[in-house]
């Protein structure tokens, strides 16, 4: 396992236990624990427009549509916490269907899984037009109208984004994540 | 030089001294103000741009923190080469490890073990801070930056040269301005000082007073001074004056007591047996002596008063001589001294106030006389171009260098030999009545040979209006 792993983990390790985080704790964590902290972590570098906090009492909300990857522990790094001061509640959804659409749509984050590539196009017409940030691992989602990609690069998960969706959407991402970002274009 | 002294020091260095030391030191004062309260603002002052600049760089680097992006972060440190002072940088990850590093080519290439507080530290010429990173309230790193103190001791190096070169400026410009003042202060005081001295030596005339400038202390000096020389010379006047009426009054008696006494030497009074003759020659001597001293006092207090007046007419040396050596066989006599006159019988007119010069001559015989015991006295006449000398020379005890020096002055105590000094008022009066007469009296003498004193009156030259 490389150093550069040990230390992303590591990292997340210490976001999700902080304080006390430090301690040697050092044990394998999942890929999807790494993500899992990711997703959480976008809330910080993303601004979206005011008024969509309005419902649920102005949490954040993480969709998850189809096969949830992460399970309890996208719970367990939420719970009880306050992210630019909102809380974060997870929402799951199974395999997508047009019944979800309004659902969806009031999201702040949607994770769209693996298990929906088929429905892809679907999916990101159902959510287009609302400020909805789309992340995904399905292959070459920013050329494909998503915003962010899971990507490896070795054993450290990289992020693709094409900002361009994301601003279309009414989404500000800062620059600092666009830094670390392989950035795609469309159009 | 020796031993510095302040108490010998003039009073113009004195002033200036005073003047340039209280300026610099206040100066100096200030400027250790100045440099002190920079010293002590300077290190917070680096801490926090230190610390701001931490500030810039965590907060750039969070996404880097957030999504495990080293190489971001790397990029990102790499920067801090932008500024020359930063010696090294670190970003720790919340583990503790380091997560991306930086350190200037130069500088040694440590990075220390992470500290979780946030801490600031001055150490070996450099100073180290360690700040969390924040991202949206969450820590997500640590950031740790050294820079050195290159910018402080650079400040400082130019401020001690400010001070430096202002401090010298201040140093010649108060020096200067001292010097100038000084010159106000000591000027007036250094005229007052020359005046005293020129009265207190006893060449003083106490007519002349001092210039009072201002009110200051050396104005009051001077008018206080002046007052006081003012009745200085009251007492002098008051002096001259009773000298010169107390020597009228007793001139008149002394005359005629002396009259008497020759009436009856001449057997006026009768037949006198050698006892009374002996007395009366006695009398006689005296009261001359008497006579004289008194004729002296009151021509010296004339001349203290500067009313002698002379009364040039053409008069013979023959004439002057023997008028001047009359009565003085028995005192000649009584020495066993011989008068030789030499010239005189052949001396031509001469353009003089005759009872002056009979009376300065008088003066020299008597001297004479009084300072050889053995020899003879000579009465010598001659011409020197428009001058007629007469000379009175004596084989008697001669004066050394010193009192020549002296002779003309009046001074009383000239006299070594008690029974040979009198008043010391003869040669004094005898220079003066000299000048009077456009003339002059000088003197040669060799000690214990004899001495010759010479006088000199321009001589008489028939038809123009007097002189030759
Ligand atoms: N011919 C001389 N030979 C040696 N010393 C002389 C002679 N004439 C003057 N002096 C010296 O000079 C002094 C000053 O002479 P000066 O005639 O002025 O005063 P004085 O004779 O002492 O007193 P005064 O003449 O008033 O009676 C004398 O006391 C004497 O010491
Ligand atoms: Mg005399």
């Amino acid at each position: 396992m490389s150093t550069l792993k040990t230390l992303g983990f590591l990292a997340v390790l210490g976001l999700t236990l902080w304080p006390g985080g430090h301690a040697s704790r050092a044990q394998e964590v999942s890929e999807y624990t790494v993500k899992a902290a990711y997703l959480v972590n976008f809330v910080k570098f993303i601004t979206w427009p005011d008024k969509v906090y309005d419902d649920d009492q102005g949490a954040i909300v993480i969709g998850i549509l189809g096969d949830d990857p992460f399970g309890a522990t996208l719970d367990d790094m939420v719970k009880g916490r306050f992210i630019e001061g909102h809380i974060v509640l997870v929402r799951r959804f199974a395999s997508y269907d047009e019944t979800q659409k309004g659902s969806l749509r009031k999201c702040h984050l949607l994770f769209i899984a693996y298990s929906e590539k088929d429905r892809l196009r679907d999916i990101l017409k159902a959510v287009q037009g609302s400020p909805v940030l789309t992340v995904s691992e399905i292959e070459r989602f920013p050329l494909a109208g998503g915003m962010i990609q899971f990507d490896q690069e070795g054993q450290r998960i990289t992020l693709d984004i094409n900002p361009a969706q994301a601003q279309k959407a009414g989404l500000t991402l800062s620059s600092k994540l666009l830094q670390i970002a392989k950035i795609y274009r469309t159009e | 030089m020796g031993i510095f002294r302040f108490s010998d020091m003039p009073l113009k260095k004195k002033i200036t001294l005073i003047a340039v030391v209280s300026s610099s030191v206040s100066l100096l004062m200030a400027c250790l103000v100045f440099i002190l309260s920079e010293s002590l603002t300077f290190p917070r002052v680096m801490r926090q741009n230190l610390s701001n600049l931490a500030q810039i760089i965590g907060d750039n680097s969070t996404a880097a923190l957030s999504f495990n992006d080293s190489r971001t972060a790397q990029g990102l440190l790499d920067t801090l080469k932008a500024n020359p002072h930063i010696l090294s940088a670190c970003l720790y990850d919340l583990k503790g490890q380091v997560f991306a590093r930086y350190a200037r080519p130069d500088a040694p290439q440590y990075w220390p073990a992470v500290v979780w507080e946030e801490k600031s530290e001055f150490s070996g010429g450099s100073v180290r801070i360690f700040q969390p990173v924040l991202s949206g309230g969450d820590r997500v790193g640590t950031l740790y930056l050294e820079s050195d103190t290159r910018e402080m001791q650079l400040r400082m190096m130019d401020y001690t040269l400010v001070t430096v070169v202002v401090g010298v400026l201040a140093f010649l410009i108060s020096l200067l301005v001292a010097s100038r003042l000084q010159q106000r202060v000591t000027g007036p005081l250094q005229q007052v000082v020359d005046r005293m001295k020129d009265i207190a030596k006893g060449e003083g005339d106490l007519t002349k007073r001092l210039e009072v400038t201002g009110k200051d202390e050396i104005g009051e000096v001077a008018e206080a001074f002046n007052t006081f020389v003012g009745k200085l010379q009251g007492v002098e006047d008051m002096k001259l004056d009773l000298i010169s009426v107390v020597s009228h009054q007793l001139k008149t008696p002394v005359a005629e007591i002396n009259g008497f006494i020759e009436n009856m030497m001449m057997g006026l009074t009768g037949e006198l047996n050698p006892k009374q003759k002996t007395y009366l020659d006695e009398m006689r001597a005296i009261g001359r002596e008497n006579y004289r001293l008194i004729t002296d006092l009151l021509s010296a207090s004339k001349i203290d008063r500067g009313v002698v007046t002379v009364d040039l007419k053409p008069v013979s040396t023959k004439e002057v001589v023997g008028l001047a050596i009359r009565d003085y066989e028995v005192p000649l006599a009584r020495k066993g001294l011989s008068l030789e006159l030499e010239g005189v019988w052949e001396g031509g007119m001469l353009y003089a106030d005759r009872d002056k010069l009979v009376e300065a001559l008088r003066n020299l015989i008597n001297n004479a006389i009084k300072c050889t015991d053995k020899g003879s006295i000579t009465v010598r006449a001659l011409t020197e171009g428009d001058m007629g000398v007469i000379e009175v020379a004596d084989t008697g005890i001669g004066m050394d260098a010193e009192t020549m020096g002296r002779l003309f002055t009046k001074n009383r105590v000239l006299g070594k030999e008690a029974h040979r000094s009198g008043a010391g008022l003869g040669l004094y009066i005898t220079k003066n009545f000299m000048k009077q007469q456009n003339g002059d009296i000088t003197v040669t003498s060799e000690k214990g040979r004899g001495t010759c004193f010479k006088l000199a009156v321009p001589r008489f030259k028939p038809g123009e209006g007097g002189r030759l």
